[in-house]
């Protein structure tokens, strides 16, 4: 069920890892290269879907948690991989099932019969990258242990609490359409992720692109590593560079008071959910290589932003988003 | 900047900075009408501008905080405020002590100081308040001085101040009231603001117009609003004539302490006065008497001189006062030059203008000459006026008009002699009443030969002498309205109801003239060898005119209608030789006003109907002095016209066009009928002219979003020529957002408030290309939400702001040009 593809082995040695990404300093130029070059690898694995791409990339820098919500074969897995393997970091992957454990995702301490001593045997939760495939299979128990470590980014133990990587994420995905034996994500988890996102089916010609590729070849498409040891954790503490206008706060403000308000939204915004949206606005403007956030940043990832807060149907999430969108005045100069 | 903030917005978050501008705007708008009031009563309008400017200035710079920022936060606490204010408050006081200190100014007045402390005191109020409270005081204070204003002041400046400010007023109260209704949700953000629409501004801006024009029509009229305020003085706070400097003379006259028994004032100002008579005045302004085809030496005017007359040896009494059309004008005035600063002033009015005051009347017209057929005085005792108690003030009543034909409301009217020897009184022809002061036996007034008011047993009216007046207006109506009693007006014909009730004082008076007294006033001029038809062919005319059931008024209406299209000029007299003036008029279609009034007289004498000559003074709307409320009545105010006698009383007609048509009262009915064929009748003489105007008006409302497109696009043209230097690319810019957006609301596209910039820029901007439009976006988005050291335009931003700018303008220029 667990699959690792790290050749990275040890707790220390993460930590390490850790104390050396503090001292890398990106500059401009060298963030826009970095994150064009994600971007190129994450574009070659998954055809013709940049949105998505840059949703995820959005997601990525802000450090949310990102939740699939799509049919399966539609490239969820392949792209959390591909995210994986082109930030280089640490992938593991659960497969969740009904009779997953909690301890089968945070690990678990065992006897050592030689040394006589309790081990820890680290579980997939200490890792850079998690895919936690269908992940509305696991029992609400197991789903709530995973919860809880994305929320604190560390996992308690046999009493003693173990930090995660500091670029630590979750990309889960869920299947709509099966929900006999599946444990549907409470309102209250759901907020944990950031957005929710679906990738849809691919256009004629990116299909058409996919089946000449696996014609040729019988291997996967695999994407290149491009970022080296700290340099996402730089990425991601320079969103806090981007400047957010107090105009555009309050812009922010309103919608969500909107949304607490609309009758698309069963449940408004959580004040988390709030600061969530305004990391990945500044994730999308810098994604645009500009040091500050617009209106239309905002709005550009209103629809997976919100769309994780909005039960029922997630078709009419863009016209929730859109409803709300024109309720509120946009700041001018 | 899509409204004008009345009422605060609420917000759960902004309460405390909100300001309140409605508040403020209207407090400027009441400082601003007392301002007014302060410029009739200042004496240095400059000083009193400076110091309201500044005072406003302070306000606005409160309620916006500026000057809370320029002083150092924290360092005097909030008495900082308190003492500010106390120096606001008492600005007033400290600049009129110091005008009267340093100036050698008069100053304001007491009443004036404590008015503007409360005037600054609502500026302050307002520019601070905070709460709801506080506001409310403001709105009370700018109320209370507004109203106070506009019942005090006399400026039509204030007519044009009350309406906005009624408007907005009414729009504030409307939007606490929407307030008081909100606070009752929890959580709710209103932003209650005055739309500004179309059709919003297109009320006030035609309100402002509206007004401003009604300001301008009447800015001569007399109808003042009797106040107490800016001419207040003197100490009869009970009688408001005695306020506007009448009081004086009203005291000067009764000299001795009770002088009810009103004898002959003993004062120099009397004996050396140099008041010229009604025949000096006369030979002054009209030029001299022709005396070629006169028998006697001299004609005396209207010095009740008789006796001296008769021992000089003049041929007859009743020749004895005379009018000669014809006459040798020259130039200025001889007889009456005053000394020093002497008023050259015959008299003074307070009351409505413009007023006809007779003073003399003539029947008899012969040789060109108008004279007295009777004798100058009245006889016997039963002729004196009645007295009657009106607000306990003996009246004498003189004149009893026929209740339907004048307006039963009686105005009043105050004259006050300053240079006339006369024993006649100056009255309008429709006098009802007649009071001067500690005046109450009727012995003191009675009538001369002509029917005139005078003053019996004395040379003249003492000067300064106030007589005031009731004067009664005519209600003409019945007299166009064919089948009444009224319909004929000719001699013999006039309903006897209304002799008999209104012509008692006239008849009593003329009853020892003979029986037919009235048979005086048609009596016409032996026909000279020299005389053509042209009265007659003058009255055909006339009869061809109007309609075959006309009345005999409408045919006195037309005759003078006709007069007065002819040529009034000063200059135009009759040769001495011309034994017939009355047909040189109507051959040469010009004359001077004499002339035109005796014109008129024969006329109305030709179709049987009573009329006499009236000379006296036009009492002019130009000369009317708001400070003082009274109109002076000067020399050249000579004025001759005719009387037509209609049913008991002398109705003024006015045969000279230069001169307003006298008053008449009519009902609102009378009037819009009136207006409607006042209107047919302009059209029909401007067909094409009104088919343009209207053609225009339409066209202009059909194409008015261009138009007034065009006009902002031409106004924001001047913003580019803004010079560089002055680094003003910031507001530029603002400008030019603000210029897209007023433009799409001109043009009728709805705001999309939820629409970010680069959406509604990339639909308005059409002058640039898109990497121009996108530059453009960008440097907007900078401005906007960037970082605040990065918001500045800069050069290269200037550059591009002015060009998108500049093409924008010209491109909705274009559109708005283009069909």
């Amino acid at each position: 069920m667990i699959e690792s593809h790290s050749e990275m082995g040890s707790h220390s040695e993460m930590e390490t890892d850790l104390q050396e990404s503090r001292d890398v300093l990106l500059d401009e130029s060298a963030i826009q290269r970095l994150i064009g070059g994600i971007r190129r690898e994450l574009n070659r694995v998954l055809l013709g879907k940049p949105q998505v791409v840059e949703y995820l990339l959005a997601s990525l820098l802000a450090r949310g948690h990102v939740l699939f919500d799509d049919l399966p074969g539609l490239g969820k897995t392949t792209l959390a991989k591909g995210l994986a393997r082109s930030v280089g970091g640490k992938f593991k992957r659960v497969q969740c099932t009904p009779d997953l454990l909690p301890s089968d995702v945070t690990g678990f301490s065992i006897l050592n019969q030689k040394t006589r001593d309790f081990e820890f045997r680290a579980g997939p939760i200490f890792s850079d990258i998690l895919l936690a495939d269908e992940i509305n299979r696991a029992t609400p128990r197991t789903q709530s242990a995973l919860f809880e470590a994305m929320a604190e980014r560390q996992v308690t133990i046999d009493g003693e609490p173990r930090a995660l990587s500091e670029t630590f994420l979750v990309l889960a995905t869920q299947n709509p359409i099966e929900s006999v034996g599946a444990y549907p994500l409470p309102e209250a988890q759901l907020d944990r992720f950031a957005m929710k996102l679906r990738i849809g089916y691919p256009d004629r010609a990116s299909e058409l692109e996919l089946l000449a590729r696996s014609s040729s070849s019988v291997e996967e498409v695999a994407a290149e590593s491009v970022l080296r040891t700290g340099e996402l954790a730089a990425l991601q503490r320079s969103v806090s560079r981007v400047v957010v206008s107090g105009s555009v706060r309050e812009y922010l403000l309103d919608l969500a008071q909107a949304t607490r308000r609309s009758p698309h939204f069963p449940l408004g915004l959580s004040p988390r959910g709030v600061l969530q949206w305004q990391r990945v606005a500044q994730g999308y403007a810098l994604l645009q290589d500009r040091w500050f956030v617009i209106p239309e940043d905002i709005q550009g990832v209103a629809v997976p932003v919100l769309s994780v807060r909005m039960t029922g149907i997630s078709a009419s999430a863009e016209q929730g988003v859109a409803s709300v969108i024109s309720q509120v005045a946009v700041p001018k100069l | 900047m899509s409204g004008l903030a009345v009422g605060r917005k609420i917000s759960t978050q902004s309460s405390v900075d909100r300001k309140p501008l409605g508040t403020l705007l209207l407090a400027l708008m009441a400082s601003f009408g007392i301002a007014l009031l302060r410029f009739s009563g200042t004496s240095d309008p400059v000083w009193l501008m400076i110091e309201v400017g500044l005072m406003s200035l302070l306000s606005i710079g409160l309620a916006f905080g500026v000057i809370q920022r320029l002083v150092v936060p924290g360092s005097f606490g909030a008495y900082w405020v308190v003492g500010l204010g106390v120096l606001m408050v008492s600005v007033p006081w400290v600049s009129r002590w110091i005008l009267i200190e340093y100036f050698g100014s008069s100053g304001e007045a007491n009443e004036l100081v404590a008015l503007a402390m409360l005037q600054y005191g609502g500026l302050l109020q307002a520019s601070l308040a905070r709460t709801g409270r506080g506001e409310w005081m403001s709105f009370l204070i700018s109320c209370f001085l507004m109203i106070f204003g506009l019942s005090s002041s006399d400026r039509t400046g204030m007519l044009q101040l009350i309406i906005p400010f009624t408007l907005l007023a009414s729009w504030w109260l409307m939007a606490r009231y929407w307030e008081r209704i909100e606070e009752g949700f929890l959580v709710s953000q209103s932003v209650s603001v005055i739309p500004v629409r179309v059709s919003v501004i297109g009320l006030f801006a035609l309100a402002i117009v509206a007004t401003s024009f009604l300001g301008w029509w009447n800015r001569d009229a007399a109808n003042r609003l009797e106040g107490f305020m800016p001419t207040s003085g003197g100490n009869k706070q009970a009688e408001s004539w005695g306020r506007q400097g009448v009081g004086d003379g009203d005291m000067l006259i009764a000299a001795q302490d009770e002088a009810y028994t009103f004898g002959p004032v003993d004062s120099a100002l009397f004996l050396e006065s140099q008041a010229p008579s009604m025949y000096d005045l006369a030979t002054d302004i009209y030029g001299e008497a022709s005396l070629k085809n006169k028998k006697y030496a001299r004609a005396i005017s209207l010095e009740d001189t008789v006796q001296e007359m008769e021992k000089e040896g003049t041929e007859s009494k009743k020749n004895s006062k005379e009018f000669s059309a014809v006459r040798r004008p020259k130039g200025g005035l001889s007889s009456f030059k005053p000394k020093g600063n002497d008023s050259r002033a015959v008299a003074y009015v307070i009351g409505e203008v413009p007023q006809w005051l007779r003073i003399e009347s003539f029947d008899r017209f012969e040789e060109n000459v108008w004279s007295h057929s009777f004798e100058d005085r009245g006889q016997g005792s039963s002729k004196h006026p009645a007295m009657v108690m009106l607000r306990d003030k003996p009246w004498m009543q003189v004149q009893y008009p026929a209740r339907e034909l004048v307006f039963a409301v009686r105005e009043r009217l105050a004259v006050k002699l300053i240079n006339l020897k006369s024993p006649r009184l100056l009255t309008p022809s429709l006098v009802t009443h007649v009071h001067i002061d500690k005046i109450d036996q009727v012995d003191f007034f009675s009538w001369m030969g002509d029917g005139q008011l005078m003053m019996p047993n004395r040379d003249y009216v003492p000067a300064m002498t106030v007589v005031h007046q009731l004067v009664q207006v005519p209600q003409l109506h019945a007299l166009r309205v064919g089948g009444t009693g009224y319909s004929s007006i000719a001699h013999g014909k006039q309903a006897h109801s209304g002799e008999s009730q209104g012509n008692q004082s006239q008849g009593r008076v003329q009853a020892g003239g003979g029986g037919d007294w009235l048979g005086r006033y048609l009596q016409l001029p032996a026909r000279g060898p020299g005389a053509s038809d042209a009265v007659a062919g003058f009255l055909r005319d006339i009869q061809g005119r109007v309609a075959s059931d006309a009345t005999d008024w409408q045919k006195v209406e037309e005759i003078v209608r006709r007069l007065r299209e002819m040529e009034c000029d000063p200059k135009a007299v009759v040769e001495e030789s011309n034994s017939d003036v009355v047909d040189h008029v109507l051959t040469q279609r010009r004359g001077t006003d004499y002339l035109l009034a005796s014109a008129a007289v024969v006329l109305v004498r030709q179709l049987g109907i009573p009329a006499r000559l009236a000379t006296g003074f036009f009492v002019s709307p130009n000369r009317y002095d708001r400070k003082s409320g009274q109109t002076e009545v000067l020399p050249e105010d000579l004025h001759t016209w005719g009387e037509v006698y209609v049913h008991g009383m002398w109705i003024p007609i006015e045969p000279t066009g230069a001169y307003p048509i006298p008053r008449e009262h009519r009902s609102w009915q009378q009037y819009a009928i009136e207006m409607l064929w006042a209107c047919r009748d302009f059209i029909r003489l401007h067909p094409f002219g009104v088919a343009l105007g209207v053609l225009g008006l339409v066209g202009a409302i059909w194409v008015r979003r261009r138009i007034a497109t065009m006009v902002l696009s031409v106004l924001c043209s001047l913003l580019l020529l803004v010079p560089r230097w002055l680094a003003w690319e910031e507001g530029r810019l603002r400008c030019c957002l603000g210029y897209l957006r007023w433009r799409m609301w001109l043009m009728g596209e709805r705001i999309d408030e939820s629409k970010t910039m680069s959406q509604w820029l990339r639909e308005q901007v059409h002058g640039v290309g898109d990497g121009t439009v996108d530059a453009f976006i960008r440097l907007v988005q900078r401005c906007a939400y960037g970082p605040e050291g990065e918001r500045s335009v800069g050069p290269e931003g200037g550059v591009l702001v002015r060009k998108v700018f500049r093409s924008e303008i010209i491109v909705s220029l274009r559109r708005a040009l283009m069909p």
